[in-house]
């Protein structure tokens, strides 16, 4: 892959990711089971012995199946979560190395009680400790320059309880009903800056080791219904609430590994939505072709964003840099899909809209999302031409997405700086992409144990140049010229692969 | 936040930028369609304790892409005022004001007030006084060997919090002519101490080149005001920026640009025959 | 609360049709390696109506006495029957065969295949393993993120990014779970591949709106992957190597159909050549 890049500069770094999946599972007797899943994964970045990034998951799962009858289902688990990132720069004096991590202990009971076929009773609990550690920047030399830069710690408790029911009083007509109940505490030891209107900080409170600070509760109810109008066709419907406690605080479309996760706390509510959808769905040609038809509405409220410029990299006081508000979207969603037989695949196509609306963003005027794409395309087909060889295609359409372009430009200090339309006012060019692929199997005639494959999968195959980025600069030669470029990822890329299986 | 974790966050910019493009990210240049925008007034200003003529560059706003220098704003009446003093302007070219020759005292606050087609834009500042440099010293580049540090040595007065920016002078030209090389600082890490050979500044030279700092005592406005013209001009253009957005300076009535106001000291260094690596001890 | 008092009524008002002679049918279903099928559908012909397997391959289903047909089925898999007398509790497990590509389909049209029409379940869609395998892949790697932002309501991003947007939700509103854990950062190298290693993964269920109460924290979507158990009856490896990554998985019963392990590493080698 580097090598594609002929830069001298480019050789010296190593770019490379790993990950490891492991499961085990034994069933002591019919009325009980275990089971572990364990999953690390890494990426490293390095530069000539200068600079270094690595970043990473690690997860641990413990669960264990256990019938209480023939009519009592339940699972009890016990789940540890990791995500953490170091980042260094290793010359002497000027050394330095920052670090962040976030990490969860979760235990839940879940059940399931079938009474009858009438009904399925689910309930449960759960509890989740949060340890959230942002970032801690230090220097690294023995006479380091650095003071250390440390923001606050905290820690959260996230509780929740459900129940539902799904009820078929018809022998066509299903209805869920739930609801779940849900508890987010803050809890020391931390610091918690205070903030004023204009965000400036006042002064900061500290918390003990597990002094609990803040609480939050919620209530989401879920229900959803299904009336069959034949065994081919039904019409459907939900409704459903959900919260959330804890937030990404990135600002850019293409998140980076550096982002950090902030919960809720006195600075910062939980976000809040509730979806409605409706869906008609047919089947065809003996259930061969599964096709639905979806509309939605979402309102989502306690959203977050960020001030102009704002400094969201290793800055303590970055609850300041939240800003709230809300957002809505609404769609059409079309779904034609076929799972059996030789030739398989799906044809997707959807028609949306998101806006958002804050006030203290764009003037308080509403704004499109940087993801709101109102027309996304998307076919995936799948034909095995014959017992060797399978051929598969997909092709990707979307709108492009929204954008902030200048609208015009001043002087100052001998350069020159855009000035900006509304947030988001632009659009990038569309974006389309096909892609192929080929395998070829071995051995498929004869009776041994190995068996292989080749693959030869081929990325944008018509090579389209799709912006990634459009920048505006001065020229290097005509400083009152401005131009645009736009920046583009991958064009063609045709890969192979040699897989197998014993 | 100190300097130094300011450098720590420019290489952290810098690794975020350069890891998309291993994977050799092409760019081409294209054509765009930009809409226009209604005219804004711009005001360029400097005001410093130098014994010397003052500028004020009044300009206008033009389409994104009209690839011309930017439009004078010519018959507008500019005064400068201490609170009992005022110093009118003259215009010497288009757009460009200047006063008679004078020096501004620290400790003032001046306000420009210019009288454009019948609107008032104003702007108030307070001139910091400046420490002296005890005197400057140099270093080679860690990071590119063309490039020399220029170090600087001296108090950082421990009783007010003070904003900094540095130019350089190779041989009486100014090198550092446009804004996106000057430096700037803050004082929380230095505050009050001994400044011992941090740098400050980056030159090309040679054995035997006159270097000469010229520091300027800045306010804490004109600091955030330079911060939004660079995340706005050469520090974006990175995948992971945040949306870009519009800024105002020290200026009423939606002008843009900034009236800046600060003192002045300068000490001069030649580039000796052997210069240490940077950090080294 | 009134809420949950309302739930508690009509929750008891369904369950009160307490009948006398009541028998459960109960078990798992499983394919020929002993992996549980998640979301496998137990047909009950005489009385139009059925149940779903859960997470862990497992049903249960209390009928009156008497003589019923079940019929157990999995997209990709050929439908079993089993014509049962009740009269008492039965444990029946089912190993379901892959569909042989020989038989016709259109020989199998008495089973029921209609569980997206009539399963009370909307804005879902689930993709196993294999079918994830068939769609071509980015550089080399098959990745269950790239599928997932084909799918109706669900955007990429931005080019090669693992983020995605569900139905106008930002990228931080999707709850992404590996076998019950939540992954935070489901991105290597910037987002040009997912952590997920398709080897190791056995089915993939994207929630877009209409998540389950048992689920919660993030507003948007639940994406619940499941990681295959590990073959129960015999030793398998497979891998492969490609362009820009290599990847070897291998499984194995502990005690034949008692217990069994699966470990599956893959690691990426750009910076090597």
């Amino acid at each position: 892959m580097l090598l594609l890049s002929s830069d001298e500069e480019t050789k010296k770094n190593k770019l490379y990711f790993y990950d490891l999946n492991l499961k085990g599972n034994y069933k002591i007797n019919d009325k009980n089971r275990m089971y572990i899943s364990w999953y690390l994964g890494r990426d490293v970045f390095e530069y000539d012995d200068l600079f270094g990034f690595n970043w990473g998951n690690r997860t641990f799962t413990l669960r264990w199946n256990h019938l209480f009858s023939e009519r009592v289902f339940s699972n009890f688990s016990f789940i540890l979560s990791d995500y953490d990132y170091e980042l260094g720069q290793y010359s002497s004096a000027a050394g330095f190395k920052w670090t962040s991590d976030m990490s969860d202990i979760k235990i839940k009971a879940d059940f399931t009680y079938y009474p009858n076929t009438k009904n399925m009773v689910r309930f449960g609990v759960n509890g989740t400790f949060h340890h959230f550690n942002p970032g801690l920047a230090k220097g690294t030399g023995d006479e380091t320059i650095y003071n250390e830069l440390k923001m606050p710690e905290s820690n959260a408790l996230e509780w929740a309880g459900y129940i539902s029911n799904e009820w078929k009083p018809l022998e066509n007509l299903t209805i869920n009903y739930g609801l779940r109940g849900t508890i987010f505490q803050n809890m020391g030891k931390s610091t918690v800056y205070n903030f004023e209107e204009n965000y400036e900080k006042i002064d900061s409170t500290t918390y003990g080791s597990g002094d609990i600070y803040n609480t939050f509760y919620g209530l989401e109810p879920r229900a959803n219904f299904m009336y069959a109008l034949n065994s081919k066709s039904s019409i459907k419907g939900s409704y459903s609430r959900t919260k959330q406690y804890i937030h990404l605080a990135s600002n850019s479309t293409a998140g980076s590994p550096l982002d950090i996760w902030v919960p809720a706390s006195p600075n910062i509510n939980p976000q809040l939505a509730d979806q409605f959808a409706l869906g008609y769905f047919r089947n065809f040609f003996d259930d061969t072709y599964e096709t639905s038809i979806e509309v939605y509405y979402k309102d989502m409220k306690n959203q977050i964003d960020f001030r102009d410029h704002a400094e969201l990299l290793l800055n303590p006081e970055i609850e300041g840099e939240f800003r709230e508000g809300n957002a809505s979207s609404y769609g059409l969603e079309l779904l034609v899909r076929k799972q059996t037989g030789d030739f398989t695949g799906w044809i997707s196509y959807t028609l949306s809209k998101t806006e958002r609306e804050f006030p203290e963003i764009n003037d308080g005027k509403v704004y499109p999302a940087s993801y709101d794409k109102p027309h996304n395309v998307a076919i995936v087909a799948n034909y095995e031409l014959s017992r060797r060889i399978t051929v598969a295609a997909n092709w990707v359409y979307s709108t492009g997405a929204p954008v902030t372009f200048p609208i015009g430009r001043y002087e100052y200090g001998n350069m020159i700086v855009p000035i900006y339309s509304d947030r988001n006012d632009y659009r990038m060019p569309d974006y389309h992409r096909l892609d192929f692929s080929l395998t070829y199997k071995f051995g498929v005639n004869k009776e041994k144990r190995f068996k292989s494959e080749l693959n030869l999968s081929i990325y944008n195959v018509y090579n389209r140049k799709n912006a990634w980025m459009i920048n505006f600069y001065q020229d290097d030669q005509d400083p009152t010229v401005t131009k645009a470029e736009k920046v583009y990822l991958f064009p063609i890329l045709p890969s192979l692969t040699y897989n197998f299986y014993f | 936040m100190n300097q130094k974790i300011k450098i720590m966050k420019r290489y952290i910019a810098i690794i975020l930028i350069v890891i998309p493009f291993i994977f050799s990210a092409c760019t081409e240049e294209i054509h765009i369609d930009l809409d226009s925008t209604y005219d804004r007034i711009v005001i360029e200003g400097y005001f410093t304790d130098e014994y010397k003529t003052h500028q004020v560059k009044i300009t206008k706003s033009a389409d994104y892409f009209s690839n011309t220098s930017a439009p004078a704003i010519t018959g507008a009446t500019v005064t400068i005022s201490d609170g009992t003093n005022t110093f009118n302007l003259t215009e010497i070219e288009d757009g460009l004001y200047e006063t008679d020759t004078m020096a501004g005292v620290p400790g003032n606050t001046y306000t420009l007030n210019a009288s454009i087609d019948g609107t008032i834009y104003t702007a108030s500042s307070y001139m910091f006084t400046c420490p002296p440099m005890d005197s400057i010293g140099f270093a080679r580049n860690i990071w590119d060997d063309e490039w020399i540090d220029v170090l600087i040595y001296a108090q950082e007065p421990g009783d007010e919090i003070n904003h900094y920016a540095w130019r350089a002078y190779k041989n009486d030209t100014l090198v550092t002519d446009t804004l996106h090389e000057v430096e700037f600082s803050d004082d929380v890490f230095i505050n009050g101490s001994y400044v011992n050979g941090v740098e400050v500044q980056y030159v090309q030279a040679e054995i035997g080149d006159t270097i000469m700092l010229e520091m300027h005592s800045i306010t804490e406005d004109y600091y955030e005001y330079m911060l939004k013209v660079m995340l706005e001009t050469v520090w974006n253009g990175g995948p992971f920026d945040g949306p870009p957005a519009n800024f105002y300076g020290n200026l009423s009535n939606e002008a843009l640009g900034f009236f800046a106001v600060y003192s002045v000291q300068r000490q001069t260094g030649i580039i000796p025959p052997d210069i240490p690596d940077a950090y080294e001890d | 609360m009134k809420q949950l008092l309302l739930l508690l009524t009509v929750l008891s008002l369904s369950l009160a049709s307490w009948s006398q002679n009541k028998y459960t049918i109960s078990g798992h279903v499983k394919d020929e390696a002993g992996e549980d099928l998640i979301g496998s559908t137990i047909y009950v012909k005489e009385l139009n109506t059925g149940t779903v397997t859960n997470a862990y391959g497992f049903y249960s289903i209390t009928l009156k006495e008497g003589t019923y047909q079940l019929d157990y089925s999995y997209v990709g898999y050929e439908t079993q029957t089993r014509k049962i007398e009740l009269s008492k509790n039965q444990n029946i497990n089912i190993t379901l065969n892959e569909a042989s590509k020989t038989i016709d389909e259109v020989i199998v049209t008495a089973e029921r295949k209609n569980s997206n029409v009539i399963k009370a379940e909307m804005s879902t869609m689930k993709l196993q393993a294999k079918e994830i395998k068939k769609i071509p892949a980015f550089m080399g790697e098959v990745d269950i993120i790239k599928a997932i932002q084909m799918m109706p309501g669900v955007q990429a991003s931005s080019e090669g990014s693992s983020g995605f947007n569900v139905r106008g939700g930002s990228a931080d509103q999707n709850l992404i779970l590996l076998d019950e854990a939540t992954v935070y950062n489901a991105s290597h190298l910037m987002g040009f591949f997912s952590v997920f290693n398709n080897d190791a993964i056995k089915d993939v269920k994207l929630y877009k709106g209409d998540i389950p109460a048992a689920y919660g924290g993030r507003l948007s979507s639940l994406l619940d992957i499941r990681m295959k158990d590990g073959n129960m009856n015999k030793f398998r490896a497979n891998g492969g190597i490609g362009t820009v990554s290599s990847r070897l998985t291998l499984e194995s019963p502990i005690i034949k159909e008692k217990g069994s392990f699966i470990i599956s590493g893959r690691r990426s080698y750009a910076d090597l050549i």
